[in-house]
């Protein structure tokens, strides 16, 4: 296992954590360091604010999923104690063969005792609470009908007459859908009530909510389909216990179930021994959710399928989750979990190894891009007419050339069929237009483009959003 | 299709959507499309079902008018999802690429994202993010451009001029376009920035927006507009306008772009302000003119007014000291001149020399000697020479202009022959609150040179930023110039501020001096922190051996006294040292440390080891 300082800043939940744990290395608060004689896991004893020193480990019994171990208070995860003590291994720090201490070796135990227990209920077929579900249910059919209440509010009361203290308002009635087990319906209704404020709550000025009418009346529709979809799909798990989430479509996910490894692995929806790109990376705010959303896109090197990672950090405790990071390797993953959904599924892994990019996987991603835009339209246009689609999808094009039309940021395949460049709508992710501009001019013609879709109401028109160029010997990044 | 009935059914559907459903049955202007859907649905069903679904709109009651707006909605939003437009018409023309070289962006979003954040966002502790990844070169990263010329309006001044001064020029004048688009007339704070740059990176493009602003520009902006005119000849008579106008800043904008004019009425404008109250606000214009009928107006007025405070008869020292500062004022216009016109003014001025040092006012005489033989020093060869003769004859506050003026124009030796003598009367350091006044006028000398010369850069810095509108930005080490004799008197009478200035690496003399400076260190004699901060400099700048461990038991010895706070300076040295040796030295030392201590020492081995 090659342990540098790249893998320990992924590791680290923050900048500052990485930082701290350096500190403590570098202040030699490492009274011993140790590891086993099979090299497995490597563990010490750092000095801290108590009496005692706490005993950190890193334990790498199974190299793609290594698990950090501290004896301390701390709620971040690893610990600062255990990025300290990797940062004590790259930095050369004397570490000794010794027998691993109880403590962690009964952790050991006990997690291997439930991976094998886990693995073992992973082959037993799933025992269902059938009242507990007709409970839920129910309480989510509920909800279904507030939803719809809501909605049919709003209509009523007309986008017009919207503001931003009914918005408010409106949210506030909508924590009851969180109580009734449908967080993402309560989402999709703060989706549209968001529209009617600006980001510190203020009221919107005219000129801004005038534009914001088309998306808001967008919205409804999706609320709409969402109330219908969502009974039918509740209604259908309510007459049959048994039956599994659905996973031909996304409506599981857009009323907020959230997926567990197991059940995607039962439906089939994992894949073994992958390699991933990722392509662009981003990081936003996400009012509705009331959550950092970290999204990594990437893409599978040997099937060319986007998919995206995406990494909730609540409000409420965002100092103690892991941020996300741009990652500039390959993904080695042994089992690739991916979500219900269409072009561009949410993927997940639960451990990983990485190795460098190298010429022929960069010429792998440009051999999957897509080199006829029609075709690819098509596709988009049909994918996006469905009211619950993801309206912004992630393609990768090969381009023969990016250039300019009347002022306006064009690329133009081999059989000349155009897609017009623009950043409009898509505020999630830092601009990216006005940078094709600074590019070398050997990235403008024959090259490939990672692009997100998206068709703006207003101005009915398709066009993409440049996220980053592949080109043989790099990925240029546009966003993060 | 016929798109543009779909587009019309959805603009009517849109409307009653925003004015909410009650106002859906029977509205008319949507039932006036349904027999056009109808039609049209004969041959594409999908028509057909607007049609319909229109018509349970237009059907509806106030009761299910509600759903019926949300199916309708649905329906139309999904069929228009599939009738985007995509190409564009028209000529494809390549875009003018600038590549300038920042084509990077594999910096991390962990790095990157506080940065843009610190762009963007308000709150302190921003400007240390900006400066530090400045520091780090994160700004060659073409992300970065737009945030970085966004911060040009930002809220805390301090980013924004820093922004504006250091980081953007960077990119060169591939952000002109940008800027352009985002530069607004009306504009304050960030917009007068945005146009003084835009000028500085193209005059000739961005003359347009100058002129506009003129006319039509808010306050701010038109003042930054007054400072880019001057470049043409057109700007004569608006210069000439505005240097009469009420504002102060834009009297002071107006007068710097009518010193950049080549006209007679121009350099009236400027002769006319010297006679005036204004003249604290000409002064740059009247140092920066070219005008020889300007300079000359100086010379008259530089006469003029020292005779007229030589021949005055008042007592009142304040009232005295005005006219002295008016004095000081003319002097900076002719400082870093070397025109006969300037010398034969200056060297007037010294005829009266026994006159100004009997002078008493605040400012009083001897400053006027000082603000001319600063001139002096600054002019030409002829002038310098001039003052290092009659040095002798001038009160200690010319003896350092004086000496550096030796430097720059006589040979090193002869530097030495002429000032050397002055150090042997050197006896060591003035206790505090002595005046020169109090002291021997040759031990003063000496001290003034030990002062300058041990203090080298710094010193030197400081002098020169007192200098007003000095063209020179950065000046050159004296002690570079100085001939080896000087450190070998310094060694012999044992002068340490001079060893450690002018000690040079390989001189065995100077080797076992700074080895006797650092075994005081070691033995823990020494406590000023200023002197161990220097004497480690040297011992780093001449690769000593002894340098790695001069810094450790610097360390210790100042983390146990009260004066810690001494090692801000020392600790910012630690990245100079021979890593090889410095790592592991230092990483043992952090242990001994106290833990407050030992987290500085931490950020700062991290730098080393990061080089």
């Amino acid at each position: 296992m090659e342990i540098d300082e790249e893998f320990v800043l992924a590791a680290a939940p923050n900048t500052d954590a990485a930082k701290n744990g350096r500190a403590l290395a570098i202040k030699k608060k490492f009274t011993k360091l140790h590891y086993s004689d099979d090299e497995s896991i490597w563990f010490g004893y750092c000095q801290g604010s108590g009496k005692e020193p706490y005993l950190c480990s890193a334990d790498f019994a199974v190299p793609e999923k290594p698990v950090y171990r501290c004896s301390c208070p701390s709620r971040q995860f690893p610990c600062k104690h255990s990025i300290g003590l990797l940062y004590a291994k790259i930095e050369g720090h004397a570490f000794t063969v010794c027998e691993i201490p109880e403590s962690i070796s009964s952790k050991r135990e006990k997690a291997k005792v439930q991976a094998d227990k886990k693995k073992v209920e992973a082959d037993k077929p799933k025992q269902v609470n059938k009242s507990a579900l007709a409970k839920k249910i129910k309480a989510q059919l509920d909800g279904i009908d507030l939803l719809e209440t809501l909605t049919r509010d709003l209509v009523r009361l007309g986008i017009g007459n919207m503001n931003a203290k009914l918005a408010k308002e409106i949210e506030d009635q909508a924590k009851q859908l969180g109580d009734a087990y449908l967080p993402g319906a309560q989402a999709a209704l703060r989706n549209y009530t968001k529209l009617f404020y600006e980001d510190d709550g203020r009221e919107l000025s005219n000129v801004g909510r005038e534009s914001i009418f088309s998306e808001a009346f967008d919205q409804l529709g999706r609320l709409h389909s969402l109330i219908g979809k969502g009974r039918a799909y509740l209604k259908s798990r309510l007459d049959d216990p048994e039956l599994a989430p659905e996973t031909e479509t996304a409506i599981a996910a857009w009323l907020g179930h959230a997926w567990q490894l197991r059940e995607l692995k039962d439906a089939g929806l994992v894949e073994e021994n992958v390699e991933l790109v990722q392509l662009a990376f981003n990081t936003h705010d996400d009012v509705a959710r009331q959550e950092i959303v970290d999204t990594g896109i990437w893409m599978n090197v040997a099937t060319g399928r986007i998919g995206i990672t995406q990494n909730f950090r609540p409000y409420k405790s965002l100092k103690y989750v892991k941020s996300d990071d741009s990652f500039f390797q390959v993904a080695q993953i042994k089992e690739l979990y991916t979500y219900p959904g269409t072009l561009n599924p949410r993927i997940r892994w639960d451990g990983m190894l990485s190795r460098p990019i190298e010429a022929k996987d960069l010429a792998a991603i440009r051999k999957h891009a897509r080199v006829d835009f029609a075709e690819t339209i098509k596709e988009v246009k049909n994918h996006i007419k469905s009211p619950l689609s993801d309206k912004c999808p992630l393609f990768v094009l090969r381009f023969a050339r990016i250039g300019m039309v009347n002022g306006s940021l064009v690329a133009e395949d081999a059989k000349q069929q155009r897609l017009v460049l623009a950043d409009a709508g898509m505020t999630d992710e830092p601009r990216s237009c006005h940078l094709m501009q600074l590019l070398p001019q050997a990235y403008l013609t024959e090259q490939v483009v990672v692009a997100r879709f998206k068709h703006d109401l207003d101005a009915k028109r398709l066009q993409i959003k440049p996220l980053a160029i592949v080109a043989e010997n790099e990925i240029v990044r546009l966003t993060l | 299709m016929s798109i543009a009935v779909l587009n019309q059914v959805y603009d009517e559907v849109r409307r009653i959507a925003i004015a909410g459903s009650a106002v859906a049955p029977g509205d008319f202007r949507l039932k006036k499309l349904i027999p056009l859907l109808e039609q049209a649905g004969k041959k594409s069903p999908v028509f057909a079902k607007v049609a319909d679904s229109a018509t349970s709109l237009v059907d509806s009651s106030e009761k299910t008018a509600s759903t019926a707006l949300l199916e309708m909605g649905t329906l139309i939003n999904s069929i228009l999802y599939t009738q985007g437009e995509t190409g564009l018409e028209g000529k494809l023309e390549p875009i003018v690429s600038k590549d300038f070289g920042v084509s990077r962006t594999q910096t991390s979003a962990r790095l990157i994202k506080p940065l843009i954040e610190a762009l963007t966002t308000t709150g302190s502790g921003r400007l240390e993010v900006v400066k530090d990844s400045h520091a780090r070169g994160l700004f060659k990263d073409l992300r970065l451009i737009r945030p970085a010329i966004l911060a040009l309006d930002d809220v805390y001044s301090e980013i924004a001029d820093f922004i504006a001064a250091e980081v953007l020029p960077i990119y060169g004048n591939a952000i002109y376009p940008e800027l352009e688009s985002q530069f607004d007339l009306k504009g304050k704070s960030g917009q007068p920035r945005r146009l003084e740059l835009m000028h500085r990176l193209d005059p000739v493009k961005a003359r347009p927006w100058v002129q506009l602003a003129l006319d039509e520009g808010s306050k701010e902006i038109r003042v930054a507009a007054i400072r880019c005119l001057g470049t043409s000849a057109e700007d004569l008579t608006f210069l000439l306008e505005q240097s009469k106008a009420k504002a102060k800043d834009v009297r002071a904008a107006a007068l710097e772009g009518l010193s950049r004019l080549d006209a007679k009425d121009a350099s009236n404008a400027l002769i006319a302000v010297i006679h005036h109250s204004d003249l604290e606000l000409a002064l740059r214009p009247l140092h920066n003119t070219e005008s020889p009928d300007v300079i000359a107006a100086v010379h008259s007025a530089i006469d003029e007014q020292a005779k007229k405070i030589l021949s005055s008869k008042e007592k009142d020292k304040s009232k005295l000291g005005k006219e002295v500062s008016r004095l000081l004022s003319l002097l900076q216009c002719v400082t870093d001149r070397k025109d006969t016109g300037t010398e034969e003014t200056l060297y007037a001025l010294l005829e009266d020399r026994r006159k100004w040092e009997g002078l008493k006012a605040d400012p009083g005489g001897l400053d006027v000697l000082e603000a001319v033989s600063t001139a002096l020093c600054v002019g030409s060869t002829a002038m310098q020479r001039k003052l290092v003769s009659l040095h002798p004859e001038l009160p200690i506050e010319c003896f350092w202009n004086a000496f550096e003026s030796a430097c720059a124009a006589l040979k090193p030796d002869d530097v030495f022959a002429t000032f050397g003598a002055y150090l042997k009367s050197y006896t060591g350091p003035s206790k505090k609150g002595a005046t020169k006044k109090s002291k021997d006028i040759n031990h003063a000398r000496a001290e003034t040179l030990v002062e300058a010369i041990g203090d080298g850069y710094r010193w030197t810095r400081s002098r020169y930023s007192r200098l007003a509108y000095h063209a020179h930005a950065e000046p050159k080490t004296i002690s570079s110039t100085l001939s080896p004799k000087w450190l070998d008197l310094a060694i012999e009478m044992d002068v340490r501020p001079l060893i450690l200035q002018l000690a040079v690496s390989g001189n065995k003399k100077s080797n076992d001096a700074l080895a006797k400076m650092y075994k005081e260190l070691a033995d823990g004699k020494s406590k000023d922190f200023y002197q161990i901060s220097e004497l480690i400099e040297v011992l780093i700048r001449l690769q000593h051996p002894d340098a790695t461990d001069a810094m450790v038991q610097a360390i210790e010895g100042l983390s146990k006294s009260t004066a810690s706070y001494g090692l801000y300076w020392l600790l910012r040295l630690i990245k100079n040292l021979p890593k090889d040796e410095a790592i592991p030295k230092l990483e043992t030392l952090i242990t001994r440390l106290p833990e407050k201590i030992a987290e500085q020492v931490v950020d700062h081995l991290i730098e080393l080891k990061q080089q």
